[in-house]
Parts: structure tokens; sequence; C-alpha cells
């Protein structure tokens, strides 16, 4: 499923296209299935971006769906992977926004989004809990669902369980 | 270990202490707390001055197990999360596989989805307005709920052989066909529930106890409540009407007639609002798929060997607020990735806008309102 | 029969100090006894009666109809072990039940189960009353600070400000019953109800009573005023960190409270052991047991009050209830000359 099976854009997508390219450029936006529209950012480029989107009129993307990663371990990248949306009766003015930032999976780093939506609070944590990505400006990064003292990241590929070994008990 | 994790805390938020406050730790096991929810309480007296939601007790790596099973096999794990509303948490999961492997769905499969998915919607709602209410100290509501929670959970284990956690939705369908009598069932079973929420709003709804501990306990604004993600009845309580099931709709929800209630003043009394209507319009939903449902196929035409390529999000209107399943495929059978975005995990964000300057007993309504479950919280 | 003894007694050579020793701890043994016997009916009943009221039948399995529920009840509890939570202040800790016990069992020393049926009929009848049902405070407030339990502590803390509030509005509604008999002590109360249902305080004191429950019930920490116990917000309150038998002693407490809170609403406002055909203890049983199936209705119908909220209706609504009933009783009994 890639973009050139979306053909037709949405009448009400155009405008969010043309005004993430009237601010940036070179960027690269696709037509996913059930119109999301996604976005790669650079990590450099983030706080800008996520800052234009929230509050430009004309974008106002104020929903913070989910914030997640993925460890692409073969392409030696950490994708942190954004998911926004408009609210709204309006079905014209409803846009979903996929935004993709990749780092490098050696100290990964990124800008925190929580002053912008304050949701994203647990959501990196739980990021920086699974993959080690650190969000800069976070007021709590903190693990939050694996122990304090938890060594690694587990859902990295390359995560050994270091816990020691339990015998089998077999019946 | 949790020594270390308890004084770390503490220190963070001792920045004022003062002789009069109190730290309390409500949770993880408290009776309120749903589950295993901690949270550090700091306290003047009854009042809460700040609070911290501490999660993780349950944390059960649905995340990393899903990475080492085939699709189908993750199913019965997707039950787990969210417990109360294993539909739902399925179907999320489901829809993204279909549309990573470009499966069609039949027609009939996708009604008896919508049909389960909203016999699922009311089970939880019964549940939630059980525990609700004895959260509040009426104990008798919780047994009037379970009644017919249990009448409906048979009807569930008719169809689907399991009464909680289901295993039912499948790649491409549903595992089995509405069985001979489900319609009898079901519709007998919608015409007893209708008189019964009638007993229940006279038990609870005009009460001038229960009116005095919800209305105007846990206020968050419009405002607030979208900048911290809030989706579902917490959403809707505050006069927003995001509705997946309208508002993006998935599966052949468009089809059907019902409305989205709205809350008016975004407090505790608002969500309980919300949540009742919610149960009217389940079984508007349900009586509509019943009367249109079409024949043919239960389970659509599925590779053998399945193929995840590409990445998809679906979102999914869970009772509890919006479910999506973030599904990444690397042409394997296996998801390369499988992330769970759980409603309620967002929605405890909120406990501290909510609760803060409110007594304990409001914090014990106030997590009755979000309708916390906390399979769901840690996955 | 006190007559007979002290005949026997005299017969023996014995002392009357000696024979009122005697005399005390009899008594004391029929009370605790009419106690426990009626905690063990309540305690079924309330099951019961929850039961009916959820649309289930309660416990069924012990015995015929479930009727040796409360045994295997007292058997469990008894055999429990006796734990006691590291840090706490182990005297306190092991006295407060005693001491709650002994509170409850003080109010019955007036209480009259009929004409001469009474195991000291003080003339200072009303004032005593007012006075022990404030001493459980007293064991609900060691119980809550010696567990070294926060949620103990603010259960106990509570329990001291809805005492404080209640008291007040209690005793006023009590004042008024004096006022309408002329005397504190409570066989001449129930003696000035005598002569048909006309006679009963209900009908001039209709707010008194209403009062007079409303703070009673919140007295004795039942429901919907169960907030040093409130078992969803406070775990279990006060009585958290017990267990076993300690704890069955604040159960039968709170039984040994509920039944005399029920035996004194039945004596103040409707004639007390009085009534036709009858003997009278019959009467105060039937009387009792009609005010305690109400409190047990109440409590399975309500959800629980927020504290301030109930601070609220203690001091907003139920005093100033009182004081205009104190008002109205004293034109009452002017006019009535």
């Amino acid at each position: 499923m890639s973009e050139h099976e979306a053909t037709t854009w949405p009448e009400h997508l155009q405008p969010v296209a043309d005004a993430l390219r009237e601010r940036f450029p070179q960027l690269s936006i696709e037509l996913k299935p059930d119109n999301w529209l996604e976005v790669k950012v650079d990590a450099d480029q983030s706080p800008e971006f996520f800052r234009y989107i929230k509050e430009y009129p004309g974008l106002a993307f104020d929903y913070l769906l989910d914030v997640t990663a993925v460890d692409y371990i073969n392409e030696g990248k950490l994708q942190v992977v954004y998911h926004l949306a408009r609210l709204g009766t309006d079905a014209k003015k409803r846009g979903k926004l996929v935004v993709k930032i990749d780092l490098p999976r050696d100290n990964p780093r990124v800008r925190s989004v929580v002053d912008i939506w304050p949701t994203a609070n647990f959501h990196e944590r739980e990021v920086y809990d699974m993959f080690g990505v650190v969000f800069e400006g976070h007021p709590d990064l903190r693990r939050i669902l694996m122990r304090e003292d938890w060594v690694g990241h587990p859902l990295r590929k390359d995560y050994v369980d270091q816990r020691p070994k339990r015998t089998r008990v077999t019946r | 270990m949790a020594e270390t994790a308890v004084t770390s805390e503490v220190k963070q938020d001792t920045t004022t202490p003062a002789e009069h406050e109190l730290f309390v730790n409500m949770g993880p096991q408290h009776p309120s707390t749903h589950g295993v929810l901690r949270l550090l309480l700091r306290v003047d007296g009854e009042r809460v001055l700040s609070l911290k939601p501490d999660i993780g007790y349950l944390h059960r790596c649905f995340e990393k197990i899903a990475e080492r099973r085939s699709v189908q096999m993750v199913i019965p794990y997707c039950d787990r999360t969210d417990y109360l509303a294993a539909i739902t948490s399925e179907w999320a999961y489901v829809m993204a596989a279909e549309k990573l492997m470009g499966v069609e769905v039949p027609e009939r499969a996708e009604y008896i989805r919508v049909i389960v998915g909203e016999m699922q919607r009311i089970a939880s709602h019964l549940l939630w307005f059980g525990t609700f209410a004895l959260d509040l100290g009426a104990v008798t509501a919780f047994l009037y709920a379970f009644r017919e929670r249990e009448s409906l959970f048979d009807i569930f284990q008719k169809l689907t052989g399991a009464r909680m956690l289901y295993n039912y939705l499948r790649v491409g369908g549903v595992r089995n066909d509405l069985y001979e009598g489900f319609e009898e069932d079901i519709l007998r079973f919608l015409d007893l529930l209708e008189e019964r929420l009638i007993e229940y709003n006279k038990l609870l709804t005009g009460n001038r106890i229960f009116e005095s501990r919800t209305k105007g306990v846990g206020v968050i604004t419009k405002e607030q409540a979208i900048a911290y993600g809030a989706s579902g009845p917490v959403l809707r309580g505050c006069g927003v009407p995001q509705d997946l099931r309208k508002t993006d709709p998935y599966s052949v929800y468009d089809r059907f007639e019902f409305n989205i209630p709205v809350g008016e003043h975004g407090d505790v009394y608002s969500r309980y609002v919300v949540r009742m209507h919610e149960f009217y319009e389940s079984i508007r939903i349900i009586r509509q798929a019943i009367k249109t449902i079409p024949g043919g196929p239960w389970l659509g035409d599925v590779p053998r060997r399945m193929k995840l390529v590409g990445d998809v999000y679906t979102r999914v209107e869970s009772p509890r607020g919006e479910v999506g399943v973030y599904l990444v495929g690397d042409g394997s059978d296996q998801p390369y990735r499988c992330h769970y975005r759980s409603p309620c995990f967002v929605h405890l964000q909120l406990l501290e806008p909510m609760g803060v300057g409110h007594l304990i007993a409001d914090m014990v309504a106030i997590i009755g309102s979000i309708d916390i479950v906390m399979g769901e919280v840690d996955r | 029969m006190s007559d007979w003894l002290w005949g026997l007694f005299q017969s023996w050579g014995w002392s009357e100090s000696a024979f009122n020793v005697v005399m005390g701890v009899i008594k004391g043994l029929l009370v605790t006894t009419f106690l426990a016997v009626n905690a063990l009916v309540l305690v079924l009943m309330e099951r019961k009666v929850s039961g009916r009221i959820q649309r289930r039948p309660g416990p069924l399995r012990t015995g015929p109809r479930g009727l040796l529920q409360t045994f295997a009840d007292a058997i469990k509890l008894l055999s429990k072990e006796d734990i006691v939570p590291s840090g706490a202040d182990v005297a306190v800790f092991v006295l407060a039940p005693m001491v709650f016990f002994a509170a409850a069992t003080a109010l019955w020393i007036v209480i009259p189960f009929g004409p001469q049926t009474i195991v000291q009929d003080l003339n200072i009848g009303l004032i005593y009353i007012s006075a022990v049902t404030g001493l459980s405070v007293l064991a609900i407030l060691m119980a809550g600070w010696s567990s070294n339990n926060k949620w103990s502590l603010l259960g106990a803390m509570r329990s001291a400000a809805q005492l404080v509030s209640y008291e007040i509005p209690l005793v006023l509604s009590i004042v008024a019953i004096g006022m309408m008999a002329g005397s504190l002590r409570l066989s001449d109360i129930v003696a000035a109800q005598q002569g048909g249902i006309t006679n009963w305080f209900i009908f001039p004191q209709i707010l008194g009573f209403l009062v007079f429950f409303t703070a009673g019930l919140a007295e004795i920490n039942r429901a919907p005023f169960d907030l040093p116990e409130a078992e969803s917000e406070l775990v279990a309150g006060y009585n958290t960190e017990y267990s076993g038998m300690r704890w069955a002693i604040f159960f039968l407490a709170e039984y040994a409270n509920l039944v005399a809170f029920s035996a004194l609403a039945a004596t103040f406002f409707f004639g007390g052991p009085t009534g036709p055909i009858f003997p009278p203890i019959v009467w105060f049983l039937i009387k009792t047991y009609f005010f305690i199936f109400v409190a047990m209705w109440i409590r399975w119908t309500l959800p629980r009050i927020r504290v301030d909220h109930l601070m609220n209706l203690g001091w907003y609504v139920l005093i100033p209830l009182a004081l205009i009933n104190l008002g109205w009783t004293g034109l009452y009994v002017v006019l009535r000359g």
C-alpha cells in the first residue's frame, strides 16, 4: 500500500498539504489509506514543525493521538511516530496526520512535545522506557511501565533479556 | 528496588513539605483503584494537594509478545489488554492486520462485528455502572448491573464459547456465524435491558446524595480534555461530539442511525449521563443491525501465507475511548511492531487536573468515572 | 426476682454490697448475652435483607436456609490468626476493641426492656446516654491511631469530626424528649407514653424523631454515614488493620450500637415496651427490630454521603431543625399545662 494506490486526494486534505508545503517546501507528504497524511520530518526541524501544525490556523492539529516508535534495526534507525488529528463535527475540517522522525539508534534524541500537547507526557515516557529515546525538555522523563531499575529498553530489536534464566519445571 | 522507587518519587514531591500534610499511597491494593493503579497522594486532611499516578504493575509485555507471534496468534493477547471490552481491542488489531494484508471482509462479518461490538459496549458499561455505584457506596446497584451482565454473557458464551475473553474476531471476518436463535436471544435481552435501565435510573440518577457526590466533581474543560488527548465518554462529557463511529466511521457504522450523547459540564455526572445514554444508542444500533444483516460468508478469503507489509494505524471506539493499533509489517507473518494505544493510559494523566483540590472520596468517584481498566493501561 | 435473691442472700448472711456486686455481674451477663444473641440474629438478618434487596437469596448453604451462617462466620473469625501489625502501638491497639465494646454495652444499662426490667434505672438516664454515646469515638480514635496506618487515621479523624457534628443535634432531640416526659429517667419516659398509640411522643415530636434518626445513624456510623469505615474510600477505615477476633469485637459492638440506637428510637418515640396483648419484652423487640430493618434498608439503598456534605447536613440542617423542635416542644409543654 504505497502512495501510488491513493491517486485522488480528498478535497479537504489539499489545503493541509498546501499549508505544510508553504512553510516547509522540501517536505515529503504522502497520502496513506484511510486519508492519513504522512509526513517525514528531521529531528532538528521537529520543534518548529510541531509548533507550526498546532498553531497555524489553517492546520490546527490540536489532538495528539499517540506517540510511539519503531526500531528499524536493519536500516540502523529508530523511528518515532506521532499520530495527530483535528477534532470537529464537520467532516471537511477533519484531518489525520502521521509524523515520522528518524533518529540514529545510538543516542536517539528529539525535542519533547509535552509543552505543545500535554498528553504526550505519558506517551513519551513510554517510548523512553521501551526504546530509550530521550525527549529533550520533557518535565519528568522516567520509566513508566518497567521497573525504575530496569536495564535496557525492551522493545528494541537487539534487546537481550538479562534476567537470570529460570529452570524449566516439567511435570 | 521498590523502595528506591518510592523514595525517589517522594523526594520529587516533597518540595514544600508542611507539618500538616500527609502522603498517602492509594493503591496498588485499594478497593477502588480498579486493579493495580497506584496514586501517590499528597493530602492536607482529606484534600488532595497533588497526585502522581504510578502504573506498570500489570505490564504483561503485550507489544513484545506480539512481535514473536504470527498474526492470528496475537488475537487472544489483544483480549487480555482490555479484558472488559475484548471485542473492541481485537477489532482494532484485526482491522490493522486486514489493512496490511489487503484482505476484504465480507459484509455479514462486518455486521456481526458491529453487533458483538455493541454488545461488548453494553457489557462493559454495565460493569462500569456497577463498580461506579459501588465506589460511591451504593452496593445494591452493583449487583443489579451484574445480573444483566451475566445474562448478556450467556449470549456471548453461546456465540463465542467464552464469557469474557472471546478470541472471536479473525483476520478477514469472525470465527463462526451467529447461532440459530441468536436473534431472539439478543432481542429479548435488549427488551429486558431497556426495562432495567429505567430501574437503574431510579436507583441512582435522581438520588440527591448521588448528585451531590458527582455534580461539579472532577471538572475538566473542553480545551483541557482535547489537550490531554481524552477520548470516549470523558471527552464527550465535556461537550465534544467526538465518536469514531460517527466522525471517522469504520466497518459499517455509517449505515446505522444513532446519536452521540454529549455532556455539558465535563464533571463526573456528565460522564455518567453520557454512558447511561450510550446504553440506548447501542441498543438502537444492535436492533438495526439485526434487522438488516445480510447473508453470505462470515470469513473472507484470507491467504494461507499471511504477509504483513507496510504500516497502518487503525482506530476503534471502545467503551472507554479511542483504541488504536499501530501495526508495522516487514513482509513476514509476524508483526514487526504492534503498538496498542490505550485510552485509559491517556486518561490517567487527566487525574491530576481533575482531582487536585478535591477530597479523597472524590478521587474515588473520578477514577470510577473515567472507567479505567488497568490491563489496558499497562498492557 | 431481685427481691427473692435478696431474701436468699440475707438468709446466707451476706451484706448488701456483696449482693449488689453479684446482681451487677448477673445483669451484666444478661445484657452481654442479649447483645451476643442479637448480633447472631443480626448478622444473618443483614445478609438476608441485603440479599432480598439485591434480588438474591443470601446465604443458603450453612444449615437449613442458611441459618447457621453466623456460627460459621464466628468459628472462622475465632480460628483466624491474631495479627498485630508491626509498628502498631500494641497496648492501645489491643485495648481499642474492648473500649469500643464496653462503650456499646454501657448504653444498655439504662434501656428499659419492660416495666421493672432495666439494669439500672438512673435518674439521669438521658444525660448518661448522651455521655456514653460519645465514648465509642474514643475507641475509634484509639484504633485509628494505634494501627499506624494512614487510612485508619483518616477514618478515625472522620469519625471524630462526625461525632462532634452529630452529637449536638442528637442531644438536642433527646432534650426535647426529656421536656415532654418531665423526667430524665427512661422508665418515666416510657410511663409517659403509656395508654395507647396517641400518647406516643412520635406525634408531637415528628421533627425531633427525624433529627434523632438521622443523627443517630451518623452517630453509630451506619450507611449512608459510614464514612469512618468507608470501604471504597478508606479501604476499611479505622479497622483496616484488625483481623480475626479483634475485628469481630468491633463488628459485634457495631451491631450492639445499632440495636441500642433502634431501642432508643423505640423508647423515646414509640412507647418502648408498652403495647397491648403481648408481654412488654415482645413489644420492645418488635419495635426495635423494625428500626433495625429500616436502618438496613437505608444502608443497602443509598450511596455514601461525602465528608463535607455530612458536616453541612449536621450544622446547617440538623442543628437548626433540632433547635426549632426544641422551641416547639417548650411551647407544646407549656400549652399542655
